[in-house]
Parts: C-alpha cells; structure tokens; sequence
C-alpha cells in the first residue's frame, strides 16, 4: 500500500475530489495547511510614493493537504487523476509525496492491510 | 534519490524561529498546521485542571536523505527551550515525489 498526499490549491478541491472518484478513489482525508514552496510564497512589486517596490509579500499561503491510501497497482492512476485536476501550470499548483505504509486496519470489521482499503 | 518527510511537532510560539533556521539551512519548502497534542507527561496540570491537548504546530518537509540530519539540526536548535513540551522530530520515508505544475517527479 501507499500513502498519496497532495498539497493542492483550495480551490481545486472540488475538482480534485470528482476526479478521484471517476478514478475509483471515493476515499481520502482532506485538512487546511498553510505552505510555501521554493519561491518562499508569493512576492509581488507594489505601489510606494516613487514607484514600483519590492514589498516584503506574504510566505505562508493557505493550502489543501489531501491524504489518501491505496493499493501498489492502483498508484499511478491516483496521482494521475490529481495531477491532471490540479494543473494550471503556475507556480503554486503543489506537490505530491507517495510514501510506503505498512499497515492499515478497518476498526469496524477489524480487517488488516489491503481488505481495509 | 530517496527523500524522506520530517514531521515537527513544535511550540507554537517558536515557529517563526524554526522557519527561519530552516530557510537559512536551505529548506525554504514547508508546510504548517495548527494541531492538537500530548506527550509522555500526559498533557500538564495547573492545580485541579489538567490539561491534555495542549496547542502544538506541526512543521512538515520533504528533503532528501542525505540533507535529513542537517534538517533536524536546524528545528531542533530554533525549538529547542530545554523544557517538557519542546516537541518531537518524526522522520519517515517518502518514494516519490511530483511537482503537479510540471507533472515531473523530483523534489
């Protein structure tokens, strides 16, 4: 099993879930963070009394952090289906991180690894 | 390239230090929420109250291994009071990553 977790725009949300559930992922755990990338969040030139100045910007930008668990085969269609949602192709689309999980379990029935999925 | 993600689990009001200590360590990437927690003291007690989700911010990057311990040298020297509830440093592994503007793998 892996870990999916996509850092995305709060706008793209609505999008990014659709489009998992037409990819067959209904499942996923959705929570606000804030983040900043390389560029160190978002700088912009602004109006002073003689011109154009560098102002100091903001650095943290509210984010979406999206986490879903899903099977080894069915990895590449998950962050497809992420991907193609959350592309605008500007700076500040996110990023995902695929990690390894050991484990999982379904309190209800308390089936382990990919039953519980 | 294997990377791994360091969890901060860290006083609220040292966050400002902590992201500057990293930006200056070269990890301007980070991510921060507000979360809720507890240590191995079980939360604290001021007289009869006790109180046990303590407000805690978690700091999350993504660096590669070999940068790992430089990382963790720069949270834990901006976090670091000598107190109960400085927070812990969870590392776990990460396989890949994407950049979604490109759709390209790498950090």
């Amino acid at each position: 099993m892996k870990e999916v977790l996509a850092i995305i725009r709060r706008e793209r949300v609505d999008a990014t879930k659709e489009a998992l559930l037409k990819a067959g992922f209904p499942a996923m755990h959705l929570c606000n963070v804030e983040g900043k990338g390389r560029q160190s969040g978002l700088r912009y030139a602004e109006k002073s009394g003689e011109g154009m100045e560098e102002s100091p910007g903001i650095r943290f930008l509210p984010k979406k952090m999206l986490t879903l668990v899903v099977r080894d085969k069915d990895l590449d269609a998950a962050v497809d289906a992420i991907v193609k949602a959350n592309q605008t192709r500007e700076i500040g689309d996110g990023k995902i991180f695929v990690s390894p999980i050991s484990d999982s379990m379904r309190i209800r029935t308390e089936e382990h690894g990919e039953e519980a999925l | 390239m294997s990377m791994v993600m360091l969890r901060a689990i860290i006083r609220p009001e040292k966050t400002g230090e902590v992201v500057e200590s990293l930006e200056k360590a070269g990890f301007p990437a980070m991510t921060k929420m507000d979360v809720l927690g507890r240590g191995k003291q079980r939360g604290i007690q001021v007289g009869n109250t006790v109180y046990d989700e303590l407000a805690k911010t978690m700091v999350m990057v993504v660096v590669e291994e070999k940068d790992a311990s430089k990382a963790m040298d720069a949270i834990a020297k901006a976090a670091k009071t000598g107190n109960y509830g400085d927070g812990k440093i969870f590392v776990s592994p990460v396989e890949t990553a994407y950049t979604i503007r490109t759709g390209e793998e790498g950090l």
